[in-house]
């Protein structure tokens, strides 16, 4: 059961005290429907500037991961391949970067969430529409999603590719030599069996 | 003013912590090792041990050593080893000096300084153009050193030596220059020299010739100036049987006369030589009117002063004077009895006397008795006897062998001895007060095994723990709650203060206390020497907890020879460690091959004792001696015991214990159970392989030959080692591209080096060179997985091999000096390795990767490190020139190391660069200070830390390490580690963290009201 404390003060209904200069006074949703629906189009314009922006800026954001490659590249080479502090710090940083930024994408991508308005639904169904309006999707952002992703990628794969040239990724056989297991051999002889005592 | 008194504590501070740090290698060197300098047992003809004035005992050892013992306490004061092809002769005591005599024949004169040991001359007599010496039986026969004191104020002293039974050298004394040398005029094919004496201007030298039916004495007298006979050989019409029993004696009233001894029809004959060598017409008897009754004269080293012994008929001894030509005095109670035992006679000369000695072992008393006739003087009739007796155990030393009486007697007149017994120990005794007793038998020890101790808690329950119901555990353990508190203490203490050097010094065993240490450093050694005499010693001081003699052991050697020993048991779960012991028995010509159960903990042996001398009878396996044995993959199933196989000389397999069980068991497995041996024929060496098949009652399991290496018509085997393979930590090795190099490993296989001489036949040099071969045989099969030639072989170094896992080492010498190989075996596969799971008779081709090093010393034995899980690296342990032992460390004897420069994968795998030459570092040499002598076996074992290994090395001189760390001791933390500093710290931060805690809860919820 939970408990919920409002503490805001309601809105003095005696309009005594007059309200600043340019605030608007709460309106109905019915009042700004009616209020909207003169301007629709203006609405759908700037919704779809809106959008755009917000799609562009999805697409910096998809790619910023690759534009500091270069960067980060000069950096790893810098550093050095040998197993150090510093390069072991990049190499971290490398690593989990990208995979807690991929964990991460929906709220990195939230506050890009165009408002989707389709002309259709805006003539069919204005209700419908007027509630869609209202809700921000993240299907126009799957491209830039899937090329930051990408880009992640390609950052782990530079983190991966430090590694292996540091020789820390467990490639060869000699690895996993240690986890190697073998029978007993089958065989008895007069030498093997000198180990017993 | 402040900062300079700061910065002076400071100093101070620092200088107080580096003086330990740089003590601490010096401290480890008695902690971590013992060491037990032996000289081997003692030989008795023809000059036994002398006890000479200052203390002092020389004696020349069946080891080819020339020991002096300081008779109070029986260290060795010097020793001189000399080499195999030197052999020791005899010693001579002159002042402060003493010739020794060594070579084939006493080809060799050395002249050594009592004191210290040093070498003041070596001369050999023997010119280099003749090929060595003769061969005489005894060896010591036709050789015989005579003093002459100076003539002539100023002029030195000198020594007449008679070597090869011919030649005659005089030598001085003070440097070796030679003064004259020559063969006996006349000397030939039929003619021995066998002693001389010097008297007046003359040498007398005695000889005896042999003609077909019996041997004849005759003497020769050279002029003491220049090397001319005097006269003609003077034949001495004569008969005698054994060259021993005649002897020559110098006049001591007359200057230039000397008298010859000889025994003849029961009469003791004297016939006189004058000083120009003439013969004395007649030939008298020493003791006329007593009629035929000596059987033997006994010279004990007092012929120069007219004393001999003669042994009558009955086997009583009388003490006759030469000169006088008259019977002294008599040993009381000599004659034969069955109440006592042989006796042993042993003479000593003074300054104008000798003392005679007589010890004998009582069977009514059950104690020695020593008999003493001091002559005082030999011109006088005065003779004054005494004696005593003296506790000895026979069960564990023997019978005695020789008792050295000293020169001079006590208050009482009585001697101190110093006794040599069958078992192969040299003792002291006085009148109630046995001395030490030097254990020289544990120099000819024949195998030795380490038995691991359990912790001290099991340990002390051992007893109950088998048969323990709960409720009587929990009274038990309510019980020893009283120790809790104690307990906690100790282990507060182990906690805080314990270190490595702390953990080294170990409480010693003993009966009551044999529990191991925290590390594993504490074990029990067992060693069983070749005449039958276990000792169970301390691994950590040397001590001995007990000893136990299997058989008699009498004048003519041990009736038991012990072979070999195993480990059959542990100590886990409360048992007693149990080893397995393989002798053979000796009793007339019958040889028979006899093995033993011993409890390692008391020295036991199971099994029925012999009701007459309580010693063990043991099980009697099979006629003959043994092959080959190895334990087997089965469990007694009464004692728990690993079953021992043994190769009868028929190749059939006998089990020991007996016991159907196992016997089925064998049976089951008899397909994938195999054994060797090698035979040696006319034709050369053959290596052989079998199966065990049919088993039939009382005969053992008749052995299947399944294949057979003969070795080329003329090769030597030199060397047939097994591989080591313990435990097996990884199963490749890691190249600098990660890629696996996979091991052969291969538990069967059998490291062999031989020899084969260039020059047919007998070689003419002393150390022919020829070429060596190595080979890897897999014993399962006969395969040979590896071969290689080595050119150039010098014969005298051998072939040095050892091979652990797939490492195989082998050093030799060659022209040049010594080289050592490395060579390691890896499977040549590109995928995953197999061995050891795949059986032996799926083909697994091999890349062997060699490299030959150039090594700056001798290597007289070939040992590796071992450790409990494989981990740490196996170092090679070598014994080197200079009797030091060393390791060499892994990575430069690494077959991978890179010609040129290294690649970046090569310095991936931290690889050295390739140099020929292999430096023995010094502070790789474990045994510091020590000069372990004759050091040929290398035996290891793990301690409970990886990193540590214990080594002991024997073979004369006994050494025990159980301080090799190959890889450092990376599992113990070092002294310098600051304990208590860190418990401190965690305590303090512990505190902190307690008394913090609340105050930041305390503040944290305080935030959130405000």
């Amino acid at each position: 059961m939970m408990f919920r404390l409002d503490y805001t003060v309601p809105q003095n209904r005696n309009n005594s005290i007059p309200n600043p200069p340019g605030y608007l006074p709460p309106t109905s949703a019915k009042q700004l429907s009616k209020a909207a629906q003169p301007d629709s189009d203006a609405l759908i314009k700037q919704n779809r500037k809106s959008t755009e922006l917000k799609l562009r800026r999805a697409w910096d954001l998809a790619l910023a991961p690759a534009k500091s490659l270069p960067m980060q590249a000069i950096m790893l080479y810098f550093s050095g391949s040998g197993i150090q502090i510093f390069s072991l710090g990049m190499i971290f940083m490398l690593l989990t970067g990208p995979i807690t930024a991929v964990f991460n994408i929906f709220k990195a991508f939230e506050s890009l969430r165009p408002t989707v308005s389709t002309s259709s639904s805006f003539n069919s169904n204005r209700n419908l529409s007027e509630s869609q309006i209202a809700e921000p999707t993240y299907g126009p952002l799957a491209m830039p999603m899937i090329a930051y992703i990408a880009c992640q990628g390609l950052v782990l794969a530079l983190g991966l590719w430090k590694c292996s040239s540091m020789g820390i990724l467990p490639t060869g056989s000699g690895d996993w030599l240690h986890f190697e297991t073998r029978l007993d051999p089958p065989e008895w002889s007069s030498i093997r069996t000198l180990s017993l005592g | 003013m402040k900062v300079s008194s700061w910065l002076f504590s400071l100093f101070l501070l620092c200088i107080g912590l580096l003086s330990p740090t740089l003590a601490l290698q010096a401290d480890l060197a008695g902690i971590v090792d013992w060491y037990l300098p032996l000289i081997g047992e003692p030989l008795l003809e023809p000059t036994p041990p002398l006890f000479v004035e200052s203390n002092r005992i020389i004696s020349l050892t069946k080891r080819n050593i020339l020991a002096v013992l300081n008779s109070e306490n029986g260290d060795i004061v010097w020793r001189q080893q000399f080499e195999d092809t030197d052999p020791v002769v005899s010693f001579h005591v002159k002042d402060d000096n003493i010739l020794l005599l060594s070579g084939p024949g006493g080809s060799t004169a050395r002249l050594f300084s009592l004191q210290t040991g040093s070498l003041i001359w070596e001369k050999p007599l023997i010119p280099n153009n003749q090929s060595g010496g003769i061969l005489t039986t005894p060896v010591h026969l036709g050789t015989d050193v005579s003093f002459i004191s100076s003539q002539n104020a100023g002029e030195s002293e000198s020594v007449v030596i008679l070597s090869d039974g011919k030649r005659i050298t005089k030598l001085r004394l003070d440097n070796g220059g030679q003064l004259w040398a020559t063969e006996v005029p006349g000397s030939g094919s039929t003619i021995l020299f066998k002693q001389l004496v010097w008297s007046g201007s003359s040498i007398h030298v005695l000889g005896i010739q042999n003609s077909i039916a019996s041997q004849t004495l005759l003497t020769t007298t050279l002029d003491l100036e220049l090397p001319i006979p005097k006269n003609d050989l003077g034949q001495i019409p004569s008969i005698i049987k054994l060259p021993e029993q005649a002897l020559i004696s110098p006049s001591l009233s007359k200057s230039g006369e000397a008298f010859v001894i000889w025994i003849e029809h029961g009469r003791i004959r004297i016939i006189t030589v004058n000083e120009n060598g003439l013969i004395s017409k007649e030939i008298k008897d020493l003791l006329p009117g007593k009629g035929k009754v000596y059987i033997e004269i006994i010279d004990v080293g007092t012929r120069n002063k007219g004393i001999i012994l003669g042994k009558r008929s009955d086997g009583a001894v009388d003490v006759i004077n030469i000169h006088k030509r008259e019977k002294i005095t008599e040993f009381e109670l000599s004659a034969t009895s069955s109440e006592r035992s042989e006796s042993i006679y042993s003479g000593i000369e003074t300054k104008k006397g000798v003392i005679l000695n007589r010890v004998y072992w009582s069977f009514n008393m059950a104690v020695g008795v020593s008999q003493t006739i001091n002559i005082a003087d030999v011109s006088s009739k005065d003779v004054i006897s005494s004696g005593f007796t003296f506790p000895y155990d026979t069960v564990s030393h023997g019978t005695f062998l020789h008792a050295a009486g000293s020169p001079i007697l006590n208050d009482k007149q009585l001697p101190t001895l110093i006794l040599t017994t069958s078992s192969g120990a040299i003792q002291k005794m006085e009148l109630d007060n046995p001395g030490w007793v030097r254990e020289e038998s544990l120099a000819d020890i024949k195998a030795a095994r380490f038995v691991d101790l359990g912790e001290p808690e099991t340990e002390e329950v051992r007893e109950v723990l088998a048969e323990e119901s709960f409720f009587g555990r929990l009274s038990r353990h309510l019980a020893e709650l009283k120790d809790f508190p104690k307990y906690v203490i100790r282990f507060a203490k182990r906690f805080t203060s314990a270190s490595y050097t702390s953990a080294l010094r170990v409480t010693p065993l003993n009966s009551t206390h044999l529990h191991r240490d925290q590390f594993g450093f504490q074990k029990l050694l067992i060693a069983a020497t070749a005449k039958g005499k276990l000792f169970a010693l301390d691994s950590s001081s040397g001590a001995t907890l007990w000893s136990r003699n299997l058989g008699l052991t009498s004048s003519s050697g041990s009736e038991i020879k012990i072979e070999d020993i195993w480990n059959v048991r542990d100590g886990e779960g409360g048992r007693e460690p149990m080893l397995a012991i393989l002798a053979t028995k000796t009793v007339g010509d019958a040889v028979t091959t006899v093995a033993y159960h011993l409890d390692a903990f008391t020295g036991l042996i199971s099994g029925e004792v012999d009701p007459v001398n309580h010693l063990p009878l043991g099980k009697n396996l099979f006629e003959g001696k043994y092959q080959n044995a190895f334990p087997l993959p089965f469990e007694n199933c009464g004692t728990k015991a690993t079953v021992l196989a043994v190769i009868d000389s028929t190749n059939a397999l006998h089990i020991f214990p007996p016991c159907k069980k196992v016997a089925a068991g064998i049976e089951e497995i008899s397909d994938k159970l195999f054994y060797t041996t090698q035979s040696k024929s006319i034709d050369g060496t053959l290596l052989r392989g079998f199966i065990p098949s049919a088993a039939k009652e009382g005969t053992g399991f008749k052995g299947e030959a399944v294949w057979q290496h003969p070795f080329a018509e003329g090769e030597i085997v030199l060397e047939t080692k097994s591989v080591v393979f313990d435990a097996v930590a990884s199963f490749g090795r890691v190249l600098g591209d990660k890629s696996t190099l996979y091991k052969y490993l291969n538990p069967h296989l059998q490291a062999i080096s031989t020899f084969i001489p260039s020059v047919k036949g007998v070689a003419s040099s002393s150390s022919p060179s020829g070429t060596g071969k190595i080979y890897v045989i897999d014993s399962t099969n006969g395969k040979i997985v590896y071969e290689t030639e080595i050119e150039g072989v010098i014969a005298r170094g051998g072939i040095k091999i050892g091979m652990v896992e797939n490492w195989l080492v082998f050093a030799w010498l060659d022209e040049r000096g010594w080289k050592i190989s490395s060579t390691e075996l890896f499977e040549d596969t590109l995928k995953k390795g197999v061995t050891p799971s795949q059986s032996t008779f799926e083909n697994i081709s091999i890349n062997a990767i060699t490299q030959t090093f150039i090594l700056p010393t001798e290597v007289k034995a070939l040992g590796f490190t071992t450790s409990k899980a494989g981990i740490t690296t196996k170092e090679v342990i070598v014994v080197n020139g200079k009797n030091q032992i060393a390791t060499i460390h892994r990575r430069l004897l690494d077959p991978r190391r890179p010609i040129g420069k290294p690649s970046s994968r090569d310095k991936e795998e931290m690889l050295i660069p390739y140099e020929a030459m292999v430096p023995i570092d010094p502070k790789k040499v474990i045994s510091h200070k020590y000069e372990v002598l004759g050091a040929k076996h290398l035996l290891t074992s793990a301690a409970l830390v990886e990193s540590t290994s214990l080594l002991f090395a024997y073979g004369l001189d006994l050494f025990l390490t159980r301080g090799i760390t190959p890889s450092g001791t990376f599992d113990i933390l070092s002294d310098n580690f600051n304990k208590a500093q860190l418990l401190l710290t965690l305590g303090a931060l512990s505190a902190g963290i307690l008394v913090a805690g609340p105050a930041v809860r305390r503040k944290e919820l305080r935030n959130k009201w405000y």
